[in-house]
């Protein structure tokens, strides 16, 4: 798509050229289609599109390959950070990517993660937690806030029955393999500058050479949660709560 | 509102069903008196699933949804209401998960 | 207990040091397991992943030295889960990639082989099959072939399957995997047993590299090209359907090209036994004993267990007196014989389970208690001599 911009007017922002330009599945006021933006964004301003290898999810986000200009590798519920080490470990000079959602990652490929990040694969993870699984209509996930109510959980989160929400990037802070883990937010626009610069930091992490990186972005689920879109994104800020805002750790700083 | 031909976006977009759109005719504006073309903002209509983020965001409070028009995939999409009152901040394009927004330097740096 | 790096080079004496391959020397006592690795290194896999599992632990500790030293790539999993699924990554970029497992880590991968081949991504997967079900034992066994044979995950689709009954074959059968993996765009499966893994044999190792087919689909970096997007999902019916149309007109080529079997002792076998690997080893002792007995046994030795020799078994059939199914198992083999077969001539089975092995003798009674329930043929003498019998390289209609 090509604009024609006389001399009088230059552009202060427009859609990144790694973002095809296409109508998204995601729904009205998804921060997915944020998130997209931001790494596509990225993609543009370290010139990463033609060097990056990436893994989708299964979730909402299992068509990320029809949004972000880049070679995708579809990857089975959970496996994405099993088949981002097999990427790496077989192309070293590529920059490999892997975008989950809550279910994917603290789920099902609970092991995948640890055992990644345990290694210090060198990837990049984003961490899309909206604690819920809007793909399969708004179930419960390990993120699920305690009293959250779902599909799986009408009454609200019971710890006695389902368990403590689960600070899962935490965690992972704790191995030495994990050189930066940052958890950002979508609740405001100056957030989402916030968690564009930690997907920024990560990213040049993966590029100096560093270990396993992962930004965690909390995002919203309007329809999961029953809100309007601008409700859902004020809502973050109670989701803050529970996962707190900033860089958990950095080993490469300084 | 003027509508100037150098401002028609020469692309198509295709939904996840493969349905193809066209840009709608952007937003214009002129100032009383000056007839050059600027304004502060585009946005692809086509595309817009009018859910409220930039309005809500908007510190200027110059976006509504425009409840004349639905596009193709069934929303109101966004306006400019009132393109003197933006100031080319780019809250709105910072926060619209579809990239709508193409925002263009305010007249007074442009000029300078 | 001995270092696991002193083990290998002092058995098979050859000095493993160096970043290139050596070239093989006369002969050499090699194990199984460890054959098949080293078959897989020379025929240019850059990528190993596993997880530890007996029977076939040798084969990720020989990986775990070799493909260091040569600048490859081996990565211990955290489960089996994880290893297929690192193979799938590396194999969807472009990468020649081995995984081996036995039969309860083979169960785990289920999933990522259904992805890898509605992906269309080239693997090889090598099954050194164990007593189950469950746990098990990790005594020999030939009970992963309802898994493996009949496609392994959920959908429509098969993969290639072969069966080495020799640590040579298996060095042979190891390079043909990987170019039968490239040439059709399809996981392929090795299935050797712990016999054959822990057995020691002189072989004369014939590597072979082959050449590496176009990889114009895989996703190695879009750089000054479109991307390209490596998936198996499609949520439009028609689109999918086709997909599977495209994926059975593949199998429906690979069951007219690739179809692999051996016979011995056919040509005049009024008894034939069917058996692959180990218990066509035992099956093979069986019919020299038989014949010395003078009962006139024969051999059909599938290799290739898909696409399975239907057509030369369905020929065979109506020449012979009977047939006698040897698995290490409760008989699945049986059930694709019973089919090429189609009841023109009895079908028997004798089979062990839970890792013990057949012996000779026993299959030597079955083979003659048989021949007692069972009348002669009236088909008529299979053929002059063997070199007759070759494979009919042409599936039948009738087995779709």
């Amino acid at each position: 798509m090509t604009l024609t911009v006389p001399a009088t007017r230059r552009i202060l922002y427009q859609r990144p050229a790694a973002l095809a330009e296409k109508s998204t599945h995601y729904c009205p006021g998804c921060g997915h289609g944020i998130i997209h933006r931001l790494i596509a964004e990225l993609f543009d301003e370290l010139e990463l599109a033609e060097r990056t290898i990436a893994v989708a999810p299964v979730g909402c986000a299992v068509f990320a390959y029809d949004y972000l200009e880049v070679d995708w590798i579809e990857s089975p519920h959970g496996r994405a950070p099993a088949v981002a080490t097999g990427v790496r470990r077989t192309n070293p000079d590529r920059f490999v990517l892997a975008y989950q959602g809550d279910g994917d990652l603290a789920a099902i490929g609970t092991a995948e993660i640890v055992h990644a990040a345990a290694r210090g694969e060198r990837f990049t993870t984003v961490f899309v937690n909206n604690g819920i699984y809007g793909m399969t209509g708004g179930q419960m996930a390990p993120t699920t806030l305690l009293g959250q109510k779902t599909t799986s959980s009408p009454l609200g989160r019971d710890a006695s029955r389902d368990g403590f929400p689960i600070p899962i990037t935490e965690m992972l802070a704790l191995l030495p393999g994990v050189t930066y883990a940052a958890r950002g937010t979508l609740v405001d626009p100056s957030s989402i500058g916030k968690a564009k610069a930690m997907l920024k930091r990560a990213m040049q992490v993966q590029l100096a050479g560093g270990g396993f990186s992962i930004v965690e972005i909390l995002s919203n689920c309007p329809v999961g949660w029953g809100m309007t879109a601008p409700e859902s994104m004020a809502h973050l800020a109670q989701v803050a709560k529970t996962y707190p805002i900033g860089v958990l750790v950095d080993r490469m700083k300084g | 509102m003027e509508v100037s031909p150098q401002m028609t976006v020469p692309s198509t977009i295709e939904g996840p069903s493969g349905a193809v759109g066209r840009v709608l005719t952007p937003v214009t504006t002129s100032e009383p008196g000056i007839d050059d073309g600027w304004r502060p903002l585009d946005i692809a209509s086509e595309r817009c699933k009018g859910c409220e983020l930039c309005i809500t965001a908007c510190p200027h409070h110059v976006l509504a949804l425009d409840e004349r028009v639905v596009n193709r995939l069934g929303y109101h999409p966004v306006q400019l209401t009132d393109a003197a009152g933006c100031t080319s901040c780019v809250i709105c394009a910072r926060v619209c998960p579809d990239a709508v927004f193409t925002i263009y330097a305010p007249r007074k740096a442009v000029r300078a | 207990m001995t270092a696991p790096l002193d083990r290998p080079s002092r058995r098979s004496g050859r000095s493993l040091a160096g970043a290139e391959p050596e070239p093989a020397p006369e002969r050499v006592l090699w194990k199984g397991n460890e054959a098949i690795a080293e078959a897989a290194i020379q025929a240019g896999c850059d990528a190993y992943f596993g997880y530890p599992i007996t029977p076939q632990a040798e084969l990720l500790e020989w990986m775990a030295r070799r493909m260091p030293e040569l600048g490859r790539a081996f990565v211990q999993a955290e489960s089996e889960l994880g290893a297929i699924n690192m193979a799938l990554g590396a194999a969807a970029t472009g990468k020649r990639v081995l995984v081996s497992s036995s039969s309860p880590g083979i169960s785990l991968m289920a999933e990522g082989m259904s992805y890898m081949a509605g992906q269309q991504v080239p693997m090889v997967l090598v099954d050194v099959m164990r007593g189950g079900p469950g746990l098990g034992s990790i005594g020999p066994s030939q009970s992963d072939y309802f898994q493996l044979v009949k496609g392994h995950g959920h959908g429509d689709y098969r993969i290639p399957c072969l069966a080495p009954a020799s640590i040579a074959e298996a060095i042979a059968l190891t390079a043909d995997a990987f170019e039968l993996a490239e040439r059709y765009r399809t996981p392929v499966a090795i299935l050797a047993d712990g016999a054959l893994g822990q057995a020691m044999e002189p072989v004369i190792p014939r590597f072979r590299n082959p050449e590496r087919s176009t990889k114009d689909w895989a996703c190695d970096g879009a750089a000054g090209r479109a991307p390209r997007v490596v998936k198996s999902l499609d949520l439009q019916p028609e689109n999918l359907e086709r997909h599977n149309l495209e994926l059975q007109a593949k199998f429906r080529e690979i069951e007219a090209n690739e179809v692999r079997w051996a016979g011995e002792s056919l040509a005049d076998a009024e008894i034939v036994i069917v058996a692959y690997g180990t218990a066509a080893r035992v099956a093979r002792t069986a019919i020299q004993r038989a014949r010395e007995g003078g009962l006139r046994a024969g051999l059909f030795r599938p290799i290739s267990l898909w696409p399975f020799p239907s057509t030369a078994l369905h020929d065979l059939a109506p020449r012979v007196r009977a047939i006698l199914v040897v698995e290490l198992s409760a008989g699945q083999m049986l059930e694709d014989v019973r089919l090429a077969v189609e009841g023109r001539c009895p079908v028997g089975f004798h089979g062990r389970m839970g890792g013990m092995v057949p012996s000779p003798g026993d299959v030597v009674t079955e083979l003659r208690k048989l021949w007692a329930i069972t009348e002669p043929s009236t088909g008529g003498a299979a053929a002059e001599d063997d070199a007759e019998l070759g494979f009919d390289a042409t599936m039948a209609e009738v087995w779709r």
